[in-house]
C-alpha cells in the first residue's frame, strides 16, 4: 500500500467536507494508505502570510511540509491555492538557500527542520500520473455513461509552471482533467475559456459582484459551447464559485440555467462506489440528474 | 485619483524611494517592464473591471505613485493566479510586484479588514478560513467533528503559533499574539 | 504548409537566383524506381511524351547522373550574406500553435503571393474558406527575454504592408493589428502608417496578445490589451498571423568559425564596430552584409551589401595590400612541425606547407593581426613576433628596472 499525506487546507474540511469524504474514499479504493498530517494548518493562504513577507510565508508552508517529511510521505491536496502556496514556497526555498536557512532557524525553535524532500501533488496530477487513466478506468464500479463534463483545472493547478514538479504539456490547453473524465466514461470536450479564472479568491473578497460577473461570463461560454451535464472541478476554491457562487447568481436571478458542479474527487469517488449522500452532502446546485445518469445506467 | 478639480497626476510629486522599497520586498525586476501589455489582457483583475490591474500597477509603481497605489484596494483583489508570470516576455514576474506592494501596504497598516481577519484566524486557529457550523457539516459527510489539523491538536497549534511569532507577523499584527 | 503540391522537378520560387530547375531526388519517380528495380519508371522531363507531342527539355539540360561537386576557389575576400530564418510558431503555447489557422507572417506572405500555394487567393489553411476577420500579432519571440531580446525591426512595417494589401483588395475585410509600439522609422514609412490607418485597419497599441484560444466553431479568440482604450480587448478572428522573430540562419556560428568571424550574443555575425565598421569582421578580408549581421529590411540590406562590395573592391582591386609590420614570422629551419600554432591562431593565418621537403608552419602576413599568441605558444621558439621579440621586451624591462 502506498502511503500518502492528505493535506486538507481550510475550505475542504470546514466548508466542503463532502469533498474530504470523497477524497479519503478514492485514495483508499486506489490503494493508498492515508497518513494524517496532524497539526497541519492553512497552506498559508495568499492573502495572509505571503502578503506579509517571503520568509514568513515560507516558514508557515515549511511547517506543513515538515509534518509530511517527518512521516516520510508526499502530500496530495484538493485545493489549488494550497497546491500553489506550498509548491511556490518550496520552490523559493530551493532557489534561494538563504531563505531556507532563515526558515530553518525559525523551525529549530519548535524542534523541526525543513529538508525539501516532500513532493506536493494535486488530485489531477496524482490520478493522471501516479494512478493513470487506464488503471482508473479498470477500477471504477460505475461508468459515467457519456456524461458531458465541462472541466475546470483551476489557475493555481497550472501556473506558475516553473514551480510545479509536474504539469500539462501545454498549460494553455489543459487535457489531463479531460482525459480523466473520459477514462471514467464521460465526454469532456475543450471549450475556449477553459483556462479563464473562475473569480474565486482574493477577487471575491475584494469585489464580490465583479467576481461573480466574471464567473458568469465563463459559465455562459460553457453553456453556449458545450451545454454540459456537469462541471468537473480540480480545485476546491473554484468549486465554491461553481457551486455556491452559481446558486447565488440563480438566487439573484442573474442566471436562467443551472449546471451542477462536482470536484474531481467527488466524481471519482462516486464512480468508485462511494456513498452518494456523504460524497455530495454540501452541494448547493442539485445533483440528482447527474447521479441518475451515472448510477441509473448500471 | 482626485474627485473634481484638474485630473492630472503630477509625476514630479511621486516618491522615488517607492521603487527601491518594492525591489527590496521581492519585486527585484520591476524596472525591466516594457509595458508591452501581455499580462494585462489575461489578468482577472483587468477582466473583472477593477480600477487597477497588473500592468497599470507596475507602471504606477515604477513612477513612484506610492499614495495612489496604497489607497486603492485593487491590489488586494489579485488572485495570485500567476498567469502574468507565465506569459511575461521580460520574465519580470509581475505577480511579485503585487506581493511587494501588499507588503509595503501592510507596513503602513493599509489593508482591507478581511486581511487582518484572515491573519487573526490563522494565528488563533491555524486556519485563515474558519467558518462557524463546520461540525454539523462534517457530521453530514460522515466525518469526525474536528479535522485532524491544528484545530484538534493544541500542542501542535501552540508550536505553530510560536513559528508565527518568530516571523514578521510579530511586528505587523494589529492584534496581540498570545 | 500543406496548402498545395509541387512536382519533383521544380523551380523553388519565381524570384530564385539562379532561376534554374532542380530535381527533388527522394521524391522523383526516376530515382525511386531506379533504386527499387533498376529500371527507370519516368523520364518525362528529359524525353517528353512524344505520342502526345510534348517535348522534353529543349536545352537537353537534364542529367540524371549529376553528382555533387566540390569546387575549390582561391579568393582574396569573402562576403557572408546568408540571410535569416523566420522563427517557428511552435514555441508559443499560449497562441494555440497546433491550430492550422494560426500561421506565421512568412506563411501569410506566401498565401498572399500570386505565385504562392493558393495562387494569391486568401484562404484559411484549415478549410479553404476566405477569412473575414484577421488578427495580426507583432513581437512574437522578439522583445522577449525568453527568446530574443532584440526587436526584429521589419515586422511593424510588413504588418502594415499586409494590412494595406488586404484592405486595398478586400475593403470589407476586418483587420486588427496588435502592436506593443508601432515602429515605422524610415523613408516614407510614417506616411505609409497613417495611410494604412485611413484604409480602416484597426491598430491596437500597448497590446501584446496574451492568449489565442480555439472556439468550437473554428474561430480564434484573440485577447490583448488596448492601452489607448485602457481596457482588455478581444477579437474573434478567422485567421491569426504571428509576426515571429527574425533569427540567425542555421549553422551560422559554424560558418563564422570557418572564416574566423565571431557571432554576437544574439547569434548574428558580429561586425568590428557598430558605427564605424558595420560590414567588416575581425578577420581581414571577411565581410558581412544583410540579415546575417542583424535584422534589417531590403533598403538597408542593399546599402550594406554595396558597402561590403565596395570594401571588398578596395581591398582586392589594387592588386597589392598594405599590412602592419607588427606580424609574426616562422623561422622554418627551427620549426619542428608540431602544428600547435595552427589551431591557436584566431585569424586562421597559419598553415602547414612544404619547405625543403618537410611540412613546416607558414604565417600569411596579410592575415596576421599581430596578437602574438603563436609566438608565445611555439615550443621550439621558432616564431618571431616582429616588434615584440624577446630581445626587444628584455630591453624594455632593463630600461624600466634601471635604478
Amino acid at each position: 500500500m502506498k502511503k500518502i499525506g492528505f493535506f486538507l487546507g481550510c475550505n475542504i474540511p470546514f466548508n466542503r467536507p463532502d469533498v474530504e469524504y470523497s477524497a479519503r474514499f478514492l485514495l483508499n479504493e486506489l490503494g493508498y494508505e492515508i497518513v494524517e498530517l496532524e497539526g497541519a494548518t492553512c497552506c498559508p493562504a495568499f492573502g495572509t502570510m505571503p502578503s506579509l513577507d517571503l520568509v514568513g510565508w515560507a516558514a508557515a508552508s515549511a511547517w506543513n511540509l515538515t509534518i509530511a517529511e517527518e512521516k516520510g510521505v508526499d502530500i496530495v491536496t484538493g485545493c489549488g491555492s494550497c497546491y500553489g502556496s506550498l509548491n511556490e514556497a518550496r520552490y523559493h526555498m530551493e532557489k534561494h538557500p538563504e531563505i531556507k536557512e532563515q526558515v530553518n532557524k525559525i523551525l529549530a525553535k519548535v524542534g523541526k527542520e525543513y529538508k525539501g524532500t516532500t513532493k506536493v501533488w494535486n488530485f489531477i496530477n496524482l490520478l493522471y500520473e501516479d494512478v493513470g487513466p487506464d488503471n482508473l478506468k479498470s477500477k471504477i464500479k460505475y461508468n459515467l455513461n457519456g456524461l458531458k463534463c465541462a472541466v475546470q483545472t483551476g489557475c493555481h493547478n497550472l501556473w506558475p509552471s516553473r514551480a510545479y514538479p509536474t504539469n500539462e504539456d501545454n498549460t494553455f490547453f489543459p487535457t489531463r482533467l479531460r482525459q480523466l473524465c473520459e477514462a471514467m466514461g464521460g465526454v469532456a470536450p475543450h471549450y475556449s475559456t477553459i483556462t479563464d479564472c473562475c473569480g474565486m479568491g482574493a477577487l471575491r473578497s475584494t469585489a464580490s459582484e465583479k467576481s461573480l460577473a466574471l464567473f458568469k461570463k465563463k459559465l455562459d461560454v460553457i453553456k453556449e459551447e458545450i451545454d454540459p451535464d456537469v462541471t468537473v472541478i480540480g480545485c476546491s476554491s473554484c468549486l465554491l464559485q461553481f457551486d455556491a457562487g452559481q446558486a447565488l447568481l440563480v438566487e439573484q436571478k442573474k442566471l436562467n440555467y443551472k449546471i451542477p458542479a462536482l470536484h474531481l474527487a467527488q466524481i471519482t469517488a462516486i464512480a468508485l462506489g462511494a456513498d452518494v449522500e456523504k460524497a455530495t452532502a454540501m452541494a448547493s446546485i442539485p445533483l440528482n440528474g447527474v447521479i441518475t445518469k451515472i448510477k441509473g445506467g448500471n | 485619483m482626485e474627485e473634481g478639480g484638474v485630473n492630472v497626476i503630477d509625476l514630479t510629486q511621486a516618491d522615488e524611494s517607492f521603487v527601491k522599497e518594492l525591489e527590496g520586498l521581492g519585486a527585484d525586476e520591476l524596472r525591466e517592464c516594457i509595458q508591452c501589455g501581455k499580462c494585462a489582457s489575461t489578468c482577472p483583475m483587468a477582466l473583472a473591471g477593477l480600477e487597477f490591474f497588473i500592468k497599470r500597477i507596475i507602471h504606477a509603481a515604477n513612477l513612484g505613485l506610492r499614495d495612489i497605489l496604497l489607497e486603492d484596494s485593487s491590489v488586494w483583489g489579485c488572485q495570485s493566479c500567476n498567469r502574468c508570470v507565465e506569459v511575461c516576455p521580460m520574465d519580470i514576474k509581475p505577480y511579485e510586484v503585487i506581493q511587494a506592494v501588499r507588503r509595503a501596504a501592510v507596513k503602513v497598516e493599509s489593508c482591507p479588514a478581511n486581511t487582518y481577519e484572515g491573519l487573526r484566524n490563522l494565528y488563533r486557529f491555524g486556519h485563515a478560513v474558519y467558518p462557524k457550523g463546520y461540525e454539523e457539516r462534517r457530521k453530514k459527510a460522515g466525518l469526525p467533528e474536528k479535522p485532524p489539523t491544528a484545530i484538534s491538536n493544541e500542542e501542535l497549534r501552540k508550536k505553530f503559533q510560536e513559528v508565527l511569532r518568530n516571523t514578521i507577523l510579530e511586528e505587523i499584527a494589529p492584534f496581540p499574539l498570545d | 504548409m500543406g496548402l498545395n503540391q509541387r512536382r519533383a522537378a521544380y523551380i523553388e520560387y519565381p524570384q530564385a537566383v539562379p532561376k534554374k530547375a532542380v530535381i527533388d531526388e527522394p521524391n522523383c519517380l526516376y530515382f525511386k524506381s531506379m533504386k527499387k528495380t533498376g529500371k527507370p519508371a519516368c523520364e518525362i522531363c528529359k524525353k517528353g511524351i512524344p505520342p502526345k507531342g510534348i517535348q522534353g527539355c529543349p536545352a537537353d539540360a537534364i542529367k540524371f547522373d549529376d553528382k555533387d561537386e566540390y569546387i575549390n576557389l582561391k579568393v582574396g575576400a569573402v562576403i557572408i550574406a546568408t540571410g535569416f530564418k523566420p522563427m517557428s510558431k511552435v514555441h508559443f503555447k499560449e497562441y494555440s500553435p497546433h491550430c492550422p489557422d494560426v500561421i506565421t507572417s512568412m506563411e501569410f506572405e506566401r498565401i498572399l503571393s500570386a505565385t504562392g500555394p493558393t495562387g494569391g487567393e486568401l484562404k484559411r489553411p484549415s478549410d479553404g474558406t476566405k477569412p473575414k476577420t484577421i488578427a495580426m500579432i507583432s513581437c512574437v519571440g522578439s522583445r522577449d527575454e525568453r527568446y530574443h531580446r532584440y526587436c526584429s525591426k521589419v515586422c511593424c512595417m510588413y504588418m502594415l504592408k499586409h494590412a494595406r494589401i488586404l484592405k486595398e483588395k478586400y475593403p470589407d475585410i476586418k483587420l486588427y493589428l496588435f502592436f506593443i509600439d508601432v515602429r515605422t522609422a524610415g523613408k516614407d514609412f510614417e506616411e505609409f502608417y497613417v495611410y494604412t490607418r485611413e484604409l480602416g485597419a484597426k491598430i491596437i497599441r500597448g497590446g501584446r496578445v496574451s492568449a489565442v484560444d480555439v472556439k468550437p466553431n473554428g474561430k480564434l479568440r484573440v485577447r490583448g490589451f488596448d492601452v489607448d482604450l485602457c481596457s482588455p480587448v478581444e477579437v474573434d478572428a478567422d485567421l491569426v498571423v504571428l509576426a515571429t522573430a527574425i533569427e540567425p540562419p542555421d549553422g551560422v556560428d559554424e560558418l563564422g568559425r570557418m572564416f574566423s568571424a565571431t557571432c554576437g550574443r544574439e547569434g548574428f555575425l558580429r561586425e568590428v564596430h557598430t558605427k564605424l565598421y558595420p560590414v567588416e569582421t575581425s578577420a581581414r578580408g571577411v565581410f558581412i552584409a544583410g540579415c546575417v549581421q542583424g535584422p534589417k529590411d531590403i533598403p538597408e540590406s542593399i546599402a550594406q551589401s554595396r558597402a561590403a562590395a565596395a570594401a571588398t573592391a578596395a581591398l582586392i582591386i589594387p592588386g597589392k595590400i598594405k599590412f602592419e609590420a607588427i606580424v609574426s614570422e616562422v623561422d622554418r629551419d627551427k620549426c619542428s612541425s608540431c602544428g600547435v600554432c595552427v589551431p591557436l591562431c584566431p585569424y586562421s593565418a597559419i598553415r602547414i606547407e612544404e619547405y625543403k621537403g618537410k611540412e613546416k608552419a607558414y604565417i600569411e602576413p596579410a592575415l596576421c593581426a599581430g596578437c602574438g599568441v603563436c609566438a608565445s605558444a611555439c615550443p621550439s621558439r621558432a616564431i618571431k613576433f616582429n616588434g615584440f621579440t624577446t630581445e626587444q621586451i628584455m630591453a624594455q624591462i632593463d630600461a624600466l628596472t634601471e635604478a
